[in-house]
């Protein structure tokens, strides 16, 4: 077989022209994948300080569960270290295949209902639905920001926006139990769960519409 | 004589040395293009294509180790942009992937049998298809494969019997 090619001829012109003007953007991701990486877990980690120093955690677990909140922080601190170690993966690197993370996640979620039955309250008001799906959301949205941020990608791909939402939202989850005792079914999908959804499903209509331009 | 690919890209991921990515693309343009271009059939996605490697070559720059070859580096970022453009012309219905690739190649660069074979090497699974694409139209070697693909030496050269095996049921027993 043999090789047909011919290189168009403005091919390095229209290089040059992008390396010549780079974005605020392009200079972020063009830092090393290390730098980019320690970023994103230093934003997380102070992120996450931040919001545990002002809504202070759980009752139960300040007085008598502090080995569990440690389990379940470093629980938490492995698969969203993992998310955005993988997130932020070089182009250069052959990809990770998406389906370990469905038994990933599994894991993660029966490990932590392992670790209950959790106290908590139940019978739990709509104001309160409603503020747990703010403060998700916004875990959500900042997670998925920082990562959409930092990543290489040049357009965005609906499945992979989806997927980053989703892991989002599933850290967000996990995170939300640092701080809130509610365990009624209800109040875990409203307010803890379904921010994640919502939100993936937001993100990959919006990177859907993006693609048809 | 010639500098290193390696101490090109070294020099470039340094202080930004412009003559250095630019001697890069002069070696490798026509080569990444070849493959974009054997792997869509379109001449002007494969510019594009080809121009969106070599950007991310630039942005990972800083992450190139100059202990490894540059070459599967390379090949790896332009895998990994077919692979997107792929996905994404998958959820296209209207993009040319299956229906007639090879309506934009000039007849002039394109024999029958050569059409033949694409039409094959399409219908290959997409790992044994990307094997094909490395080997047989970048010339790259079994142990550089690997490197691209982040696989064993062994493992690409099961893939590459296999893909040879399968074109050849394809093409009816037809030498490949």
């Amino acid at each position: 077989m043999r090789r047909v090619s011919t290189v168009p001829p403005d091919l390095w012109t229209r290089i040059e022209a992008d390396l010549d003007q780079p974005s605020a953007r392009d200079r972020l991701v063009s830092l090393s994948t290390a730098l980019r990486r320690g970023i994103a877990a230093g934003v997380l980690l102070v992120a996450g300080a931040t919001l545990v120093g002002a809504q202070g955690v759980r009752e139960d677990l300040n007085s008598s569960g502090w080995a569990l909140f440690a389990l379940c922080g470093g629980l938490l601190a492995v698969v969203g270290g993992l998310g955005v170690f993988t997130a932020l993966r070089s182009r250069a690197r052959a990809p990770i295949p998406t389906w370990p993370w469905v038994p990933l996640t599994w894991a993660v979620l029966l490990g932590w209902s392992a670790v209950g039955p959790w106290p908590g309250m139940t019978g739990i008001p709509l104001e309160i639905h409603i503020y747990c799906f703010e403060v998700t959301s916004t875990m959500v949205i900042g997670v998925s920001f920082l990562i959409a941020l930092l990543e290489r990608a040049r357009r965005p791909v609906p499945w992979r926006v989806g997927l980053i939402a989703a892991g989002a939202g599933l850290i967000a989850f996990a995170f939300q139990s640092v701080f809130c005792p509610g365990i009624d079914l209800a109040h875990l999908v409203l307010g803890h769960g379904g921010a994640g959804i919502v939100w993936a499903a937001v993100a990959m209509g919006v990177a859907w519409v993006f693609r048809q331009r | 004589m010639d500098e290193p690919d390696e101490t090109l890209m070294a020099r470039y991921a340094a202080g930004g040395d412009r003559a250095a990515f630019h001697t890069l693309f002069e070696r490798y343009a026509a080569r990444i293009t070849a493959y974009f271009r054997r792997a869509t059939g379109d001449a002007v996605v494969a510019s594009d294509l080809a121009q969106t490697t070599f950007l991310h070559v630039h942005r990972a720059r800083r992450d190139f180790d100059t202990s490894r070859s540059f070459r599967p580096w390379l090949f790896a970022i332009a895998s990994n942009v077919r692979r997107e453009h792929w996905r994404r012309i998958q959820r296209k219905p209207e993009a040319p992937l299956e229906a007639g690739p090879e309506s934009s190649v000039p007849p002039q660069a394109s024999t029958a049998s050569d059409r033949l074979v694409r039409r094959a090497v399409e219908q290959l699974p997409d790992n044994q298809r990307e094997v094909i694409l490395l080997r047989w139209y970048s010339e790259l070697s079994f142990p550089e494969i690997a490197q691209t693909l982040g696989i064993k030496t062994t493992a690409a050269k099961v893939r590459s019997h296999r893909a040879i095996k399968a074109l050849r049921a394809l093409l009816g027993g037809t030498d490949v």
